[in-house]
């Protein structure tokens, strides 16, 4: 008989016809009675230690702190600035729904000067409405480096109702930023009319819906050189809706609904025809024939890099919609299948705001997705071509999330390290103090140090005085307010008055600030994709369109370029699918790129 | 003691907080008097109390063998599972009762879960360290801990508590005291995970998966995988289930939340028991379609089924229902 090897535990080799059998019970007897012994002596001694062998206090000592210290810091410059804008509608007695989402917020460029502007929308009640208080949407001009003056009346943006998110895009690309508000009872466009005034222009262009919009985003979405437009809508609330209550064994709390009784609306979405109208083409995309969801925010991006930009849509209570774009105004709904509709435990989430960025310099956009209290903010990878996969447990965020209710969020490079930070805007919509359980309505902001694409850490303790206040904290918008180099922020809140927030912190670096010009393709370049190298490493960055929730961000980028004197290569897919390469450009700290400029 | 005296002992227990104490009398009695279907409402609602959701479900489901169309014992599974104390609310019982009656582990442990999900991270854990000094060898306690470190991103630390015998000798496999728990599985899947290890992950909760076939997170985790291993067309489907599950999740959230659970008509059983049936908890839906067979015999009068009977089923605690 062949002597058969056998690969034991160990690693020996035994050959089975040399081995004494009959040595085998003998063997046998003696490992049992060392085991036991063994056995006996860990178990006694673990009686006398007082517990089992395993060293407890060792695995749940003194946590290892994560980072020694944190170089990013923000400071509030509310007042001084000159914005001081606060929010109408706050909710009520009554706790409308429509009360709680807040106003919008739009970084504006709308005359032309390279400064940032800001728009806040307005928001309204049922019972004492805004424009009996003069509560309407405000437009404040930048006159200096974080210095503002209220210009509302003169740009001919006064204006009452339920506003909400806010979209910033030369829609009929004269050169001027025209501004979208999404609201309760009706939406609106303003065209930039060039001369520091603005006009109403909803109705002619075709944008007139009694759809509950939340948020909205322009992107070139057929490629066909002109703005389209993406608006979220909610839910079916009828103003007279009969109050929702929270129930205790106390009693009972009148408190805003919950949207899981309400019956989803149909997200709009609508093709720019180029003569400065749009036309609704919600089922003709395929958008409005998907399961309807409560959406509340929106990001458009190329997600799978496919050259079409595609639309990430954040709905409370129901699925998140990844639509992807087939081309032709056509879209496919693929959320469930690329990992993108639930969270990483497989549980419909109350999504509120969109994240977008590459956060571990991999060449792909990742999304994060702010949820509601108890269930943790999700945090998606881009795999590619894969798919996404939800890695919000690895990267430090459920912890940190959970006790939050999560609304405007932020993934950006406050530090220009080129790892994009997290800043999230958090707040209740139910005020249950009075129960004395210990339940926050107001709550701390968060912000979290990317830990070179590793980990999230939560550096909310030293980000300034502004993070340890309890805020109702609501939309959120990024960008360079001072053309500093570094992007800053602004955040709406409920009942107390908008944040600026300037950016203090310690950068790792310095940034070349880029604006984008597209010809053939639409001027904003809103989606477009930015692949810049410096010391032979590449980056990726891309050209926001929607996200934050309700917010619209500056629609520069800052390319953290460290200590380098040129960008050895950045390469531009535009939206409209083509790419251009600039070589060796010295780092300035703006530059202009201008779509033809480039090689191709 | 007669079990009449011991019922009693074991109320006064509860009520006193001797929680542990209450516990053991109600198992004792019950090991006498198993069809006493009052031990079996009592020790469900003194698990419950110490936030203890896998228990009270497997004890639930025990009871349900023996009191197979128990319309309380279906409502409290549902309810258990989808109204689970708030944390807030939970200490506001646990903080005080562990103050008067300290050292009962599941006590300890309840208090640690309860500061986790607050965000109470440092004082979480201390109590989880308490909670394991009382009772080392506690896989509910070690499967908790483990869940907190590996989110604070301490894996060494949670592998130690998963892969330690009960003597504390580290193991190659899954140690004897986890008796294979499905919980286990996951963890060490998600250890996996975070380590870039997805096909050893896959592998974890693939076994985690045949022990609870149609856990919606375990699914949702294994659809991830197959994906970032390359098996997109398995994923897909695995997803797509989730999906599924998770929709018939919501539902039952909505009818539970809304009360109308409580006074199940023969139509709402049906679809209870359907919904039940697709989230791979048999047992509870045979329940509910024996329960629609006693309605339908029973004709109107029996379609009634104690509504609010349930609203104060544990001791000494506050829910709060949206």
């Amino acid at each position: 008989m062949a002597a058969l090897d056998h690969r034991c535990a160990g690693g020996g080799i035994l050959k089975r016809s040399a081995f004494p059998r009959r040595l085998v019970p003998v063997i046998l007897t003696l490992a049992v009675l060392t085991g036991g012994v063994y056995y006996w002596l860990g178990w006694h001694r673990a009686k006398e230690r007082g517990h089992s062998g395993l060293d407890i206090k060792m695995a749940l000592g003194e946590s290892r702190p994560q980072v020694a210290s944190s170089s990013l810091r923000f400071n509030s410059v509310g007042a001084e600035s000159g914005v001081n804008f606060r929010y109408y509608g706050s909710p009520t007695a009554r706790h409308h729904m429509f009360e709680q989402n807040g106003g919008g917020i739009a970084l504006i460029d709308f005359d032309g000067d390279d400064r940032l502007d800001l728009f806040f929308s307005n928001g309204s009640t049922p019972a004492d409405p805004a424009e009996s208080r003069g509560a309407s949407s405000r437009l404040f001009r930048a006159s200096g480096p974080l210095r503002y003056e209220d210009v509302t009346a003169p740009a001919g943006l006064e204006s009452f109702g339920f506003g909400m998110g806010c979209a910033v895009g030369d829609y009929d690309g004269d050169g001027f930023a025209d501004l979208f508000q999404a609201g309760y009872g009706g939406n609106r466009l303003w065209h930039n009319n060039g001369d520091g005034t603005f006009s109403d222009v909803t109705e002619a262009a075709g944008l007139a819906s009694t759809l509950w919009s939340a948020s909205a985003a322009f992107a070139d979405l057929d490629r066909d050189g002109h703005l389209d437009l993406y608006v979220t809508t909610y839910v079916d609330y009828p103003v007279d809706h009969p109050p929702c209550y929270l129930k205790t064994d106390l009693g009972m709390l009148q408190g805003t609904c919950d949207p899981s009784g309400l019956p989803a609306q149909p997200d709009l979405v609508y093709r720019n025809l180029g003569n400065g109208g749009f036309e609704d083409v919600s089922r003709s995309s395929g958008i409005a024939l998907a399961p309807r969801g409560k959406g509340l925010d929106v990001a458009i991006a190329d997600f799978d890099d496919d050259g079409w930009l595609d639309v990430y849509v954040a709905n409370d209570t129901t699925e998140n919609f990844l639509f992807h774009n087939l081309g032709g105004m056509r879209f496919e709904e693929l959320g469930v299948t690329q990992g993108v509709a639930l969270g990483a435990d497989g549980r419909l989430q109350g999504s509120m705001g969109i994240g977008c960025a590459d956060y571990n310099g991999d060449g792909k956009l990742d999304l994060c997705v702010a949820n509601f209290e108890g269930q943790v903010n999700d945090f998606y990878e881009n795999l590619g071509n894969a798919g996404f996969v939800a890695v919000n447990s690895r990267l430090g965020m459920d912890a940190v999330s959970r006790p939050k209710l999560a609304f405007g969020m932020a993934l950006y490079d406050f530090d220009l390290d080129h790892y994009p930070d997290l800043f999230v805007a958090n707040g209740h919509i139910w005020d249950t103090t009075s129960w004395g359980l210990g339940y926050e309505y107001e709550m701390q902001p968060t912000l979290m140090a990317n830990d070179r694409g590793r980990r999230f850490v939560d550096v909310t303790g030293q980000a300034g005085d502004y993070f340890q206040q309890g805020w109702l904290g609501r939309a959120t918008a990024v960008g360079d307010l001072d053309n500093d180099g570094d992007y800053d922020l602004v955040v709406a809140h409920l009942k107390k008055p908008a944040a600026v927030l300037r950016n203090d912190s310690s950068h790792a670096g310095q940034a070349t600030r880029l604006r984008l010009v597209g010809t053939r393709s639409s001027r904003d370049a809103l989606g477009a994709r930015v692949t810049w190298t410096v010391g032979g490493r590449r980056w990726t960055v891309h050209v926001p369109s929607g996200g934050g929730f309700q917010g619209s961000s500056d629609q520069r980028l800052l390319l953290a370029v460290d200590r380098a004197t040129q960008i050895e290569e950045l390469l531009v897919r535009w939206p409209n699918g083509s790419e251009e390469r600039w070589s060796n450009l010295p780092v300035v700290p703006s530059l202009t790129l201008v779509e033809g400029t480039g090689t191709r | 003691m007669s079990s009449g005296d011991s019922l009693k002992q074991a109320d006064a227990d509860a009520k006193l907080g001797r929680l542990h104490q209450a516990e053991a009398t109600l198992r004792r009695l019950l090991e006498r008097d198993p069809m006493n279907i009052e031990l079996h409402k009592r020790l469900a609602g003194v698990l419950f109390r110490t936030s203890r959701p896998r228990e009270v479900e497997k004890f639930l489901e025990q009871s349900l063998e023996k009191f197979p169309a128990d319309d309380w014992i279906l409502i409290i599974l549902l309810r258990a599972e989808f109204r689970p104390l708030p944390p807030r609310d939970a200490l506001v019982d646990l903080e005080p009762l562990n103050k008067r009656q300290p050292g009962q582990v599941a006590v300890v442990r309840a208090l640690a879960w309860c500061y986790w999900q607050t965000g109470e991270m440092e004082q979480a854990r201390k109590t989880f360290l308490e909670a394991l000094e009382l009772d080392p060898a506690n896989p509910e306690t070690r499967l908790a801990a483990a869940s907190f470190l590996f989110e604070l991103g301490e894996l060494e630390r949670a592998d130690q508590l998963l892969m330690a015998d009960a003597t504390g000798n580290t193991t190659g496999d899954c140690p004897a005291l986890f008796d294979d728990d499905d919980r286990w599985w996951s963890l060490r899947g998600k250890l996996a995970q975070a380590r870039a290890d997805p096909k050893a992950a896959l592998f974890c909760f693939e076994r985690a998966l045949r022990r609870r076939p149609r856990d919606r997170e375990y699914l949702q985790y294994q659809a991830t995988l197959l994906k970032t291993v390359g098996r997109q067309r398995e994923a897909a489907r695995a997803f797509r289930a989730v999906s599924r599950i998770e929709r018939c999740r919501w539902q039952l959230l909505e009818l539970v939340l809304n009360g109308q659970v409580e006074r199940p008509t023969p139509s709402l059983c049906l679809e209870l028991a359907e919904l039940c049936e697709i989230r791979g908890r048999g047992r509870q839906a045979e329940g509910w379609r024996l329960l629609y067979k006693r309605f339908e015999g029973a004709g109107a009068a029996g379609r009634v089924v104690g509504a609010g009977r349930w609203r104060h089923w544990t001791t000494g605690v506050r829910g709060a229902e949206s």
